[in-house]
């Protein structure tokens, strides 16, 4: 049984449009892989697919993560696995805390794991320090899930619900769009905090600049529904300067 | 036929008609089926009730015989032949009921499990056993009692405070719920079996939540409850009825009339949480929850605010209202109503400003599912002398899944320029968003739609007392089950 | 216990039913007969009619009304509602189509005719569209009553992707007779596929004098047609008004209304609009002042038929006096009928301490995914703004005449047609010259 994530061949229509034309990718436990690649090319159809997302229709290939074939699995049985999706449009939910939230979804999926529920004073001292860590205040726990949340703040939040979940694979997608210097900062340092051996992830970008902080193993450029090239940190500095020009939808 | 009726029966042959204080003695537990004046002379005589009282639940029986069954209410349900039910039925003797909880409907067990009801509580609750027989009650019951006694409160059944408090009961009953005010409220006036009575004396708050006592002591009051709350001059008192548990009930018709009185500075918490039996998926069986609750702010900056979780019940019809008499005085209405598989709601209430700089606010939050009807339905009167007025209502409605309807109709009638009334209402569903993120958070369909449910409710679930809150929000969760896929 | 309808005004009906256009085309004798019996079975609105709650027609219920066709003898022209630049007139004169007090019409693609001639000559196209394309009288019992004395009326036609430059005004005029006298107008536009066009309907009679008018507007949209309808209720201060007007908006097609009702002892102004093409969109607005003792009921009701659809209402009254304001909205969203908007407003300021405004939105909604909203306020006069203006020197008269009018104007900005808006905005301001909370 292979440990991480297995992409491959992947096809994905929506619509009767397809968006994912054949794409294979390996993520092995630990390691960090950055997806570049112009605008509509698919990179949020691929983590919406690995998450099960509805509304996509899987045409053609496979999806395991850990030996689970995951594209049979509901969303919830996903995220218990493991598998984590940072929103690049993260959704309120009024009238609901974000501790209430959280406890919610922490307890549902240590539930679906066999594990004990938390304790609530427990649960809340380790909300409280990992808020901290983010920079966010105590106020923005009792308030609803990102409703009223500043742009900036809402990808914080989905960065404080990745470390109280602790996922062993965290796919984020476009979590540095929208944060001020600092808190592009603070975002990578809670990132690289959390990488270790048996957690990957899969960072969906546009820009170098997150992965200077947070240094990839791999880099994809995934195009027109293809992984177009697949390199080391290099590339995505290379492509900083050059552009996606070199990707045209004719490729393949 | 059982040999009680029969005992009716023949009794009733011999003598031609039911005298006052005649049957009395009899043993039995259930009067046989039909509504008449006799019936209604057999109740009262049961209860020894007065003369007066016998008198004025007979004007109710002509009152009623003259009226029509409202049907503006936007639910539907078979006609019911009042004549085919029975009136009047002694508390259930143990031979009735389950012997064990091995009998009782698994379901129902499942529900109180969820809710994490005590197992001897349980037991109540089915029926199994009787109150006094599960807990300690007496001495339960004697703390409680003692503490209230005290302070002055009066506390007990209704039958109880005819006998000793008659004087109170004859100023207040109908006071506020006159008799021919409307079909059920009539009927009940005429057959009404027992309920509960409040009073709390001048300038005392009431030291405890009335609600405890109430789940273990007031179980089988019958379909025709009746609940008169009285309090003095800056008296306090919170008020819990009902339930988060589903009840064994075999009634089906059920209507109730609440009346409370808030003198001046006085105020009246009532909260109610509404879980009888909705009938199966198909809407087969279920109570009719036809109810009357009305209070009135008599006094200057009095004040009574009505909160209700209705979940229960195949169709409801229950618009618990204020009337704002007092100068300054404050009403409100929070309400939490959620209909799943066949059922009907049609529930809301009225503020009615009469006095000057009166205030009231309604929030209600109505949740849709399956293939039920629910609709928020609202007056808002603000009479001439009821200068500066103000009123807001905020309606909210959320649909789950495309074969339910969520209805939302206020009627706003002001007669009054210095007066501000201000109404909001939307609709919406869960989106498909939120649905996902809670479930790629890890939660299943069912705890994703009671958690986001929870969310659109809280502002009315955090308006009861905190020990019925945390099972009120369990309850939301309950009764949405089998509405996603 | 049953009540029996209240059904005065069928006295003359036996007497002239054969003599009414169409009786030898089966299907106008049946929708007659069906209206008559309609009416018999309804009778005059009462309380317990939901839909009548607060409206009484009490003149029509005590007064006796002639209800056969009153020829007038009008001779000089007819001012309407005062519009500004090419305007084409079609005159009414107590429900009767007058083509000399009309506009000559020679625009291609538009055709004007009389309601009679189409009914005699078994007009297929008018004959379907009558009354909502169907028998359509439910909680519209005087609509029936007007389809039982049918007789004239105007039929306005325009071609397909035709867009009608000039304003087509309809003004239906009354007069006042020894007898009171209830005059039947009524107006039906066949509006092409493609189609754009503005319509005015303007109701108006003589300042003293008791009369009635039960006014009947059909206006069938073809897909994609853009419809701009606005009406003028500005009748004599002892008439009873009562009109309903009824569109259905097809795919595509866009509808704009504008209701302003600032005249008559009772009137009742009721539109209805059915939803019943994907992409449809409505606005649906209004305005209404009302003093004396007069009652001033607006109506809406609007139906979602199908997906896609689009509507916006907003509606602002002022009560002076001893007026009463009604204002009742109701938004039906049907089964499946997915990706709703519908949104509601209704404002209303109370001048007087006698006066008294009753609203009841309601929304009926029986689809998921749909975003439907209401919201009424009932207040006076913010007394913070009126300071504030004192505070810049405008003394309290001029103060209150410009909230006022500002408050109005809120509801008349949404006029999207210069001449209609300056048109309405005038008779408005006219109103409010008078209004007791502006001149004291
Ligand atoms: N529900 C949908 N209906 C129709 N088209 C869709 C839908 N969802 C995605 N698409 C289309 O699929 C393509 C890929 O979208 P996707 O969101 O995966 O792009 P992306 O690479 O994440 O782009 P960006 O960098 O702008 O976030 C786009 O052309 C998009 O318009
Ligand atoms: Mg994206």
């Amino acid at each position: 049984m292979s440990k991480g994530l297995i992409v491959t061949d992947l096809r994905v229509s929506v619509e009767g449009k397809e968006i994912l034309k054949g794409v294979s990718l390996v993520v092995e436990p630990g390691k960090v892989h950055a997806i570049m690649g112009p605008n509509g090319s698919g990179k949020s159809t691929l983590a919406h697919v690995i998450s099960g997302r509805p509304g996509y229709t899987v045409t053609g290939g496979s999806v395991m993560f850990d030996g689970v074939d995951v594209l049979e699995l509901e969303p919830e049985d996903r995220a218990a696995l493991g598998i984590f999706l940072a929103f690049q449009y993260p959704v309120e939910i009024p009238g609901v805390t974000n501790t209430t939230f959280l406890k919610t979804a922490l307890n549902a999926q240590r539930k679906a794991r066999g594990e004990k529920e938390l304790d609530p004073m427990g649960f809340l001292k380790v909300l409280r320090e990992k808020a901290k860590a983010l920079h966010l205040p105590d106020d923005m726990l009792k308030r609803p899930l990102n409703v009223g949340f500043s742009g900036g703040e809402k990808k914080r939040n989905e960065m404080l619900q990745m470390a109280v979940l602790t996922p062993k694979l965290a796919i984020l997608d476009e979590t540095d769009s929208g944060l001020d210097i600092d808190a592009l900062r603070i975002v990578a340092e809670g990132v690289n905090a959390q990488r270790s051996p048996e957690r990957s992830f899969l960072v969906i970008t546009h820009y170098q600049r997150l992965l200077d902080y947070i240094v990839p193993d791999v880099v994809h450029v995934l195009a027109y529904g293809r992984i177009a090239e697949t390199g080391g940190p290099d590339l995505a500095r290379q492509l900083e300067k050059t552009g996606y020009a070199d990707y045209t939808g004719s490729a393949a | 036929m059982t040999s009680t009726t029969e005992t009716v029966d023949t009794v009733h042959d011999l003598t031609g008609t039911y005298k006052y204080g005649f049957v009395t003695d009899i043993e039995m537990d259930v009067l046989p089926v039909g509504l008449s004046e006799e019936t209604v002379r057999f109740i009262s005589a049961r209860k020894k009730e007065p003369d007066w009282l016998l008198d004025w639940r007979l004007k109710a029986l002509a009152l009623w015989k003259n009226m029509e069954e409202p049907t503006w209410g936007k639910v539907s349900y078979p006609a019911i032949d009042y004549q085919g039910l029975s009136y009047y039925a002694a508390p259930k003797s143990k031979t009735d009921g389950p012997k064990s909880l091995d009998e009782v409907d698994p379901d129902l067990l499942d529900a109180y499990e969820k809710l994490g009801i005590p197992l001897k509580e349980q037991e109540i609750l089915a029926g199994v056993v009787a109150v006094d027989a599960v807990f300690d009650s007496v001495s339960v019951a004697t703390t409680y009692k003692a503490k209230l006694e005290e302070k002055g409160v009066i506390f007990c059944s209704f039958s109880e405070a005819v006998q000793r408090v008659p004087e109170l009961i004859k100023t207040y009953l109908g006071s506020v719920v006159p008799q021919g005010d409307n079909y059920f409220a009539c009927l009940n006036s005429a057959v009404f079996s027992d309920g509960s009575f409040v009073y709390v004396p001048k300038g005392v708050r009431c030291p405890m939540e009335l609600s405890t006592y109430f789940r273990i002591n007031a179980q089988n009051t019958g379909q025709f409850e009746r609940t008169l709350i009285i309090v003095e001059e800056g008296g306090y008192v919170s008020y819990l009825e009902g339930c988060t548990a589903p009840q064994r009930d075999e009634n089906q018709l059920h209507a109730a009339v609440v009346e409370l009185i808030a003198l001046g500075d006085a105020e009246i918490k009532y909260s109610t949480v509404q879980n009888w039996y909705p009938g199966d998926a198909e809407g087969k069986g279920g109570i009719y929850n036809f109810v009357t609750k009305r209070g009135v702010c008599r006094g200057k900056r009095s004040k009574i605010s009505w909160t209700q979780v209705e979940t229960g019940s195949a169709v409801t019809w229950k618009y618990p209202s204020c009337i704002l008499q007092g100068d300054d005085s404050v009403g409100e209405f929070y309400s939490v109503a959620i209909t799943n598989n066949a059922q009907q709601a049609d529930t809301g209430t009225k503020m009615i400003h009469i006095g000057k700089n009166t205030r009231s606010t309604i929030v209600s939050k109505g949740i849709a599912a399956g293939r039920s009807d629910n609709t928020y339905r609202g007056l808002v009167r603000v009479l001439p002398g009821a200068e500066g007025a103000r009123n807001y209502s905020q309606c909210d409605s959320l649909l789950i899944g495309d074969r339910c309807g969520a209805h939302t109709v206020p009627y706003i009638e002001s007669r009054m320029p210095i007066a501000t009334i201000e109404h909001e209402a939307t609709t919406a569903r869960i989106s498909d968003d939120q649905l996902f993120l809670c479930r790629q958070r890890g939660l299943k369909p069912e705890e994703a739609v009671a958690l986001i449910v929870n969310g659109f409710c809280k502002e009315v679930l955090q308006n009861l007392p905190m020990e019925f809150a945390v099972e009120a929000q369990k309850l939301v969760g309950i009764s949405l089950e089998g509405s996603v896929g | 216990m049953t009540h029996l309808p209240m059904t005065p005004l069928l006295q003359d009906y036996a007497k002239i039913s054969a003599s009414l256009p169409g009786v030898h085309d089966s299907r106008v004798a049946t929708l007659r007969a069906m209206a008559a019996e309609s009416y018999r079975t309804q009778g005059l609105p009462h309380a317990r009619v939901e839909a009548w709650r607060y409206t009484r027609l009490k003149d029509l219920e005590t007064l006796p009304f002639s209800c056969a066709a009153a020829l007038s003898d009008v001779s000089e022209p007819v001012e309407g509602a005062g519009l500004a630049g090419a305007v084409l007139r079609i005159v009414l004169v107590n429900g009767q189509y007058v083509e000399s007090l009309s506009s000559q019409v020679d625009i291609p693609g538009l055709a004007v005719g009389c309601l009679r001639e189409a009914l005699d000559a078994g007009d297929d196209a008018v004959i379907q569209a009558l009354d909502g394309g169907g028998a359509d009288f439910a909680g519209a019992p005087l609509a029936a009553l007007a389809t039982a004395y049918m007789d004239d009326g105007v039929v306005v036609r325009v071609a397909e992707g035709v867009s009608v430059a000039p304003l087509v005004e309809v003004v239906a005029l009354a007069t006042v007779d020894v007898m009171p006298h209830l005059a039947f107008p009524r107006f039906l536009l066949l509006l092409g596929a493609g189609a754009e066009m503005t319509l005015v309907e303007t109701f108006t009679g003589p300042a003293k004098g008791v009369y009635a008018v039960n006014a009947v507007t059909d206006l069938c949209m073809g897909e994609g047609a853009r419809l701009n309808h606005y009406v003028l209720q500005a009748q004599g201060a002892e008439a009873t008004h009562v009109s309903l007007g009824r569109c259905a908006v097809p795919a595509k097609a866009h509808y704009e209304g504008f209701v302003l009702q600032l005249g008559a002892k009772t009137a009742r102004h009721e539109m209805r609009l059915k939803m019943q093409g994907v992409g449809g969109e409505a606005k649906l607005h209004g305005a209404y002042a009302v003093r004396g003792e007069a009652t001033c009921d607006t109506t809406t009701v609007v139906d979602h038929i199908a997906e896609e659809t689009i509507t916006d209402q907003v509606f602002k009254g002022i009560l002076d006096d001893k007026s009463h304001g009604i204002y009742q909205g109701r938004v039906h969203v049907h089964r499946n009928a997915q990706r709703i908007n519908g949104n509601q407003l209704h404002k209303a300021l109370l001048l007087s301490r006698s006066a008294r405004v009753d609203c009841k939105p309601e929304l009926e909604i029986y689809a998921d995914d749909v975003k439907c909203s209401h919201g009424a306020t009932v207040g006076e006069l913010d007394d913070d703004q009126v300071f504030y203006l004192q505070a810049r020197g405008i003394d309290v008269v001029t103060a209150r005449a410009l909230l006022l009018r500002a408050f109005l104007g809120e509801a008349l900005d949404m006029i999207s047609v210069d001449a209609v808006r300056t048109a309405f905005g005038a008779h408005a301001t006219g109103w409010l010259d008078n209004a007791r909370g502006v001149t004291s």
